[in-house]
């Protein structure tokens, strides 16, 4: 007997250190304040990362940061395709996200064809998601002849205007308004050619004939402007009239009209001219001259006016076909596109082998570039991607509920501690000691098995407070009731625990059931506190039962028991 | 010794009739909460149904009739917006139902240009962002829904392992009837299930069970006793008292922190606690006056201890 509990009490001993062992890191880190954390960061940045590697991790709720899940789109790959696509995505993803310098992002696949990406503490929301959304398909194109263009646009307008003809009256009330409309562009338009004059060649384009058509013939290209006046590349459209050229264009029978090897693309970003937002369209040839996958290497730089740009290396292979390329079409405009849509379309000036430069339209920042040069090192994503799930928890919202949860745990907990002491005295006193125990080790387990707390983890640790006592009580009304009966302190003790225990074991296992199945239903925080509950249950067998019982074994030989 | 309770003997089964009456319009409006979510006529939150949930607070002060009025001018007449004056001032949440995955990033962006444009004079500061796509919302359903039964079957499975069949089936309609009811009462109160409440639920299934289990380890270890004399309904009524006092001091420590965690744990924690302590109550009331009373019924019925 004597010789168990010596050992049973080397155990213990073990356990506490073993665990102020594993706390250590995280108690080192909470206890630093910023000013600390950011000195450590400046000098010596691998110990404060190896620091929070130790240390009990945060989830995103309390940490605040981005979580994003991503679809992978396969329905236009192939068989064999589809076997790593989610993979290969998901390596691409993470090496955007590592080349974007974000401590310990967490990329992982779910379910098959999900990627999953949480982003600890980030603020450029848009920033982010539209780094890891984009598919990234670099792909160089020709535009197509100005001469083909009109005919084409013409011909649009004259489909549409016969279209519309048909539904005039039913169309009358908008009529008057949009003629009004117009004569107020031609004004603007004739301002602007007064101003500027036409310095591009082709000033031929029917868009600047003097004659204006009357409106009804042209119901679409009346949103093709060239506010810069003069031919330009790529039609102006304003902003607030994009949509109704995209539904334009979308008609059947428009789009029985564009070449089978032709196709309309909207530029990247927006222009400003005169305060008004334009978007530009393009009429591309469909081709793809060069796509990004010769691209080796890409960096953001500035041109001699201070814009950014990113500059590429093509392998040698792309590096002939680009020379062969622009060789062919010099003074030609050539589109680069991302995504399908257009970056820019510039000149090309002179043969080009394997070093060029993008360059960017409307107001492209040097994130923008930046942005651009990550996404075209890492490659193109196998397939498109779309967002399905994005959430954000600001930093605030996470510090307000590490707060609050700390709260209601000191709360909780003191409720307890003190219940038990009045209730039980010093009984009570020793299944609080238990309680204490059990924290510490749970916390101590979460920081060994590298779990995460989450807010509904720190509720988990509430909850296992208040049903770590429930041993206790179930073995103290038992010794109660023995004594009740007239036993011995000591027979009453023993009987105490042999009885409770089965219904202490139990009690337990259905809760490790119930947090067996949570563990495995879906996000972060609900395993947290499914991680919390089951650690904290097991734990407190252990506490509850057996510490408690080396006390009581000890007061086994008492003439009166405090319970 | 300080004790809640003294040496009790309360006519526990006697009150079955009663008991069976309100647990039994409870149950059935569990019963009617539970097709109404299947049928997705209940409120389901945005992480079942697709959706978007942004949560901030405005610089200076806005009525959450301008917030409202706001919002359907620019289109989003069906957006579901809640004070949260506790947590702050002109702290507000805004919910939209998402019918498409693109959707979902789309509103968030667009309604904080709504909110920039329509209060240009306070600074709206968004603290979270919930978009989930509704087709990921079907997978939690689908989870969630496997969870439940995964929980429910691998508890009765051991219950059946550790006690009898009668036993098993008492303890897992008890469980069920707990579920139910807090499930129903969340239905009339209007609260979104979420993820949490489902993890809620559970737990507190858990809980409830753990209850019924340590009254029926009692009464099997009774019914040993008193084979040869007494009789079963004196034998039940015998172990219900003799764990009262448990009973009550576990639920009453158990309750004392979960009400902490309402009443401080914030806005994450408010309905998950609120179904705990719910359960809590309806957990102890059902091992008592559900589970202990299904048994002796039957035994009534069908005499298998006490021939």
């Amino acid at each position: 007997m004597r010789r168990s509990r010596l050992y049973l009490i080397l155990l213990i001993s073990f356990l506490i250190i073993a665990s102020l062992w594993a706390l250590y890191p995280s108690i080192k880190l909470w206890s630093m304040s910023e000013a600390d954390k950011e000195e450590i960061r400046s000098t010596e940045p691998q110990d404060l990362i190896s620091l929070e590697g130790k240390a009990i991790k945060l989830g995103l709720d309390l940490k605040g940061g981005m979580h994003v899940v991503l679809q992978v789109d396969q329905s236009k790959l192939n068989e064999n395709e589809r076997k790593d696509a989610p993979d290969r995505a998901l390596e691409i993803i993470r090496n955007r996200v590592d080349q974007f310098g974000i401590t310990e992002p967490l990329i992982h696949k779910q379910g098959g064809d999900r990627i999953v990406v949480e982003l600890p503490g980030l603020q450029d929301v848009e920033r982010a998601s539209a780094l890891i959304g984009q598919t990234a398909q670099l792909e160089f194109k020709l535009l197509e002849t100005p001469e083909n263009a009109d005919n084409i646009l013409k011909k649009i307008d004259e489909v549409l205007a016969q279209a519309e003809t048909t539904f005039t009256e039913e169309e009358g009330v908008e009529t008057p308004e949009k003629k009004e409309k117009e004569t107020e562009e031609k004004v603007v338009k004739d301002l602007f050619a007064e101003e500027e004059p036409d310095t591009i060649e082709d000033t031929t384009s029917f868009l600047e004939e003097e004659e204006e058509p009357f409106y009804e013939e042209r119901p679409f290209t009346q949103y093709l402007e060239s506010p810069g006046g003069g031919r330009t590349v790529g039609f102006y459209v304003l902003a607030e009239e994009k949509p109704k050229v995209e539904l334009l264009l979308n008609k059947p029978e428009v789009k029985e009209l564009i070449p089978k090897d032709d196709e309309f693309a909207w530029s990247t970003r927006s222009e400003y001219f005169q305060n008004q937002k334009y978007w530009r369209l393009y009429l591309l040839k469909k081709r793809v001259e060069l796509s990004g996958k010769y691209l080796v290497d890409a960096r953001p730089t500035y041109d001699q006016f201070r814009k950014p740009e990113v500059d590429f290396t093509l392998t040698k292979k792309g590096g002939r076909i680009f020379a062969r390329v622009t060789g062919a079409n010099i003074d030609k405009p050539l589109a680069i596109t991302l995504d399908g849509r257009v970056e820019s379309a510039p000149n090309i000036q002179s043969k080009i082998r394997d070093r060029g430069r993008i360059t960017m339209g409307g107001v492209a920042t040097i994130e923008d570039a930046t942005d651009l040069a990550i996404v075209l090192r890492a490659g193109a994503l196998p397939a498109p991607v779309k967002i399905i799930e994005n959430r954000i928890i600001g930093p605030s919202l996470g510090q307000d509920s590490i707060r609050k949860g700390t709260t209601s745990v000191i709360i909780g907990f003191c409720l307890v501690l003190l219940f038990m002491i009045i209730y039980y005295k010093l009984s009570g006193l020793i299944a609080d000691f238990a309680v204490l125990l059990n924290l510490f080790f749970l916390m101590a387990a979460m920081a060994a098995l590298r779990a995460t707390l989450t807010m509904p983890g720190i509720a988990g640790i509430i909850l296992t407070v208040g049903m770590a006592v429930d041993a206790n009580v179930l073995i103290f009304e038992r010794i109660r009731e023995e004594m009740r009966t007239g036993k011995t302190i000591r027979a009453a003790i023993d009987a105490g625990y042999k009885r409770a225990l089965t219904a202490i074991i139990d009690a337990n296992i259905t809760t490790l059931i119930t947090a067996a199945v949570l563990f495995n239903l879906g996000t972060g925080p609900i395993k947290g506190f499914a991680v919390v509950l089951s650690l904290g249950v097991a734990i407190s067998l252990f506490t509850a039962v057996v510490i408690t019982k080396v006390v009581f074994d000890i007061r086994k030989g008492y003439r009166t028991l405090s319970i | 010794m300080l004790q809640i309770l003294k040496k009790t003997n309360i006519d526990f089964i006697g009150k079955r009739y009663y008991a069976f009456a309100i647990s039994g319009i409870l149950v059935i409006l569990g019963l009617v909460a539970f097709v109404a979510i299947f049928l997705g006529k209940a409120d389901l939150g945005i992480d079942f149904a697709g959706g978007t949930m942004l949560q901030g607070y405005f610089e200076k002060e806005v009525k959450i009739g301008e917030l409202r009025a706001a919002l359907s001018r620019n289109g989003y007449d069906e957006a579901f917006i809640q004070s949260l004056h506790r947590e702050k001032p002109n702290y507000f949440l805004i919910r939209v139902k998402a019918t498409t995955d693109e959707e979902v990033t789309q509103i968030s962006s667009d309604i904080l240009s709504v909110l920039a444009k329509e209060f240009p004079e306070s600074k709206f500061n968004m603290d979270s962002v919930d978009g989930i796509g509704p087709s990921v919302g079907k997978t939690l359903q689908r989870q969630a829904r496997w969870a439940v039964l995964l929980a429910l079957a691998g508890i009765l499975l051991y219950i059946w392992i550790r006690f009898d069949f009668r036993f098993g089936v008492a303890a897992t309609i008890t469980t069920l009837h707990d579920v139910l009811l807090v499930l129903g009462i969340f239905f009339i109160l209007q609260k979104d299930i979420t993820l949490l409440i489902v993890t809620a639920l559970l737990t507190l299934a858990g809980y409830s069970l753990n209850d019924t289990v340590v009254l029926f380890d009692r009464i099997r270890e009774n019914l040993k006793l008193f084979r040869k004399k007494g009789n079963f309904t004196s034998t039940i009524n015998a172990s219900i008292n003799e764990v009262l006092s448990r009973t009550i001091i576990t639920s009453l420590t158990t309750f004392g922190v979960v009400l902490t965690l309402f009443l401080v744990g914030g806005e994450v924690v408010h309905d998950f606690s609120l179904a705990l302590m719910l359960g809590i109550i309806i957990g102890t009331y059902s091992s008592i006056f559900v589970a202990s009373p299904i048994i002796m019924e039957w035994e009534k019925r069908s005499p298998k201890r006490f021939k």
